[in-house]
């Protein structure tokens, strides 16, 4: 039901243009999307755009400085989302990132993640520089397809320091599947995931 | 609230879209090129969306003066919101589309429904304008700032505030349509 309300506040579109949700057979897959990161509403969005049967095993990778922050938001990341939190400020060997994802996805899950790290607050929309972590995974799980999404208009939606949404239509369209090339190094890979982003919200202006 | 007048009318525009509904589906099963066919299955979308139009508009007015006017309202929102999204609007916009959707929308469709006149013809073209440029610049971006604010303002003119004078044609007062306001607005409809 809050997927619902959410599809609906935010009007979002999901296209699948180079990929199906679901396998001709009705099977899923174990993937990871990775999605340019906009606004808070980014995760829940994508989450809500997702059919119920990979909605129920995709769990958004998510900052506990915010997601932890207080009764609500604990609510919606831990009951609602069923997020894999994650220390962005203070990280040790105990609490570091990558561990905590690689056991959410042994665990069978697939993840949504933002690899710019944060939301970027540029007017035009660029792209930030992707931290290391998607290829570190792509490393660790060569047999996952990682998946493009791109994000468009969530920034006006909910652009960062606001509270209250304007109702514009986003869009998230989901893109074509990548996968670590053997010997591929560590930043041919996160500029192919970067390109992976771009391509798709060129498209989206080309379209609109 | 429709007399027997209207459900000629009504009757009239049903019998149409069940000759374009036969007519449509027969042509979706007879044609087989590729290229006609996205113009028929536009046709066929279209038709059944037309069902749908009328269908929602009849139970609105069926219903009464208030659900007409929700229904409106909703579809003002709508529209709204799709001219916006295809606007360029930037960062120092936010609060005003705020406003736009959630205070100016709504009040002028309750200016209708209370049949405040004096108020609903002034509130968006004068207080509306005032107050959302008025609030644009106190965001404080002066970057082409005449343009964004007469963007919205004008969406708001196009989808809100000339709209929202369909529902008004049910508080007209006159001698003339009293007790058949509903027919008024059928007929607008049909004509346009």
């Amino acid at each position: 039901m809050i997927a619902g309300i959410l599809r609906f506040l935010t009007g979002a579109q999901a296209r699948w243009v180079g990929v199906n949700p679901v396998n001709a057979d009705g099977s899923i897959l174990q993937r990871v999307y990775f999605a340019n990161h906009q606004s808070n509403l980014d995760a829940p969005v994508i989450w809500a755009s997702l059919p119920p049967a990979l909605r129920r095993r995709t769990r958004p990778v998510a900052a506990r400085d915010y997601w932890d922050g207080d009764a609500v938001r604990r609510y919606i990341s831990t009951r609602v989302l069923k997020a894999v939190l994650i220390e962005r400020k203070k990280v040790t060997r105990s609490n570091n990132p990558l561990l905590v994802m690689e056991a959410a996805i042994r665990d069978g899950a697939s993840l949504i993640l933002f690899p710019e790290g944060g939301r970027m607050n540029d007017e035009d929309g660029k792209l930030g520089e992707f931290k290391p972590g998607i290829y570190h995974l792509a490393r660790e799980f060569p047999d996952l397809q990682f998946v493009p999404v791109g994000l468009e208009n969530l920034n006006r939606i909910l652009p960062k320091g606001e509270f209250l949404p304007a109702p514009i239509l986003a869009a998230v369209t989901f893109g074509w599947p990548l996968k670590l090339l053997p010997d591929e190094a560590k930043p041919d890979f996160l500029a192919r995931c970067k390109l992976g982003i771009q391509m798709l919200r060129d498209k989206e202006a080309q379209d609109a | 609230m429709l007399d027997h007048r209207a459900w000629f009318v009504v009757g009239g525009i049903g019998t149409l879209l069940t000759i374009a509904t036969v007519v449509a589906i027969l042509l979706r099963k007879t044609v087989t090129d590729e290229s006609k066919r996205r113009t028929i299955e536009n046709l066929y979308d279209r038709t059944l969306s037309w069902w749908a139009m009328v269908a929602m508009l009849i139970v609105a007015l069926s219903l009464g003066q208030w659900a007409v006017v929700v229904l409106f309202g909703l579809v003002s929102f709508r529209a709204l919101r799709e001219m916006v999204t295809l606007t360029h609007t930037r960062r120092g916009d936010h609060r005003t589309l705020f406003y736009a959707f959630f205070i100016v929308t709504p009040l002028q469709y309750v200016l209708i429904a209370t049949h405040w006149y004096g108020m609903f013809v002034v509130m968006i073209p004068v207080w509306g304008f005032l107050w959302l440029a008025i609030r644009s610049a106190i965001s404080g971006d002066i970057k082409r700032y005449q343009e964004r604010a007469s963007r919205v303002f004008w969406a708001l003119m196009i989808c809100v505030y000339c709209l929202s004078h369909a529902p008004a044609l049910l508080l007209l007062d006159s001698p003339i349509v009293e007790g058949h306001q509903a027919n008024l607005l059928v007929f607008m409809l049909v004509v346009v």
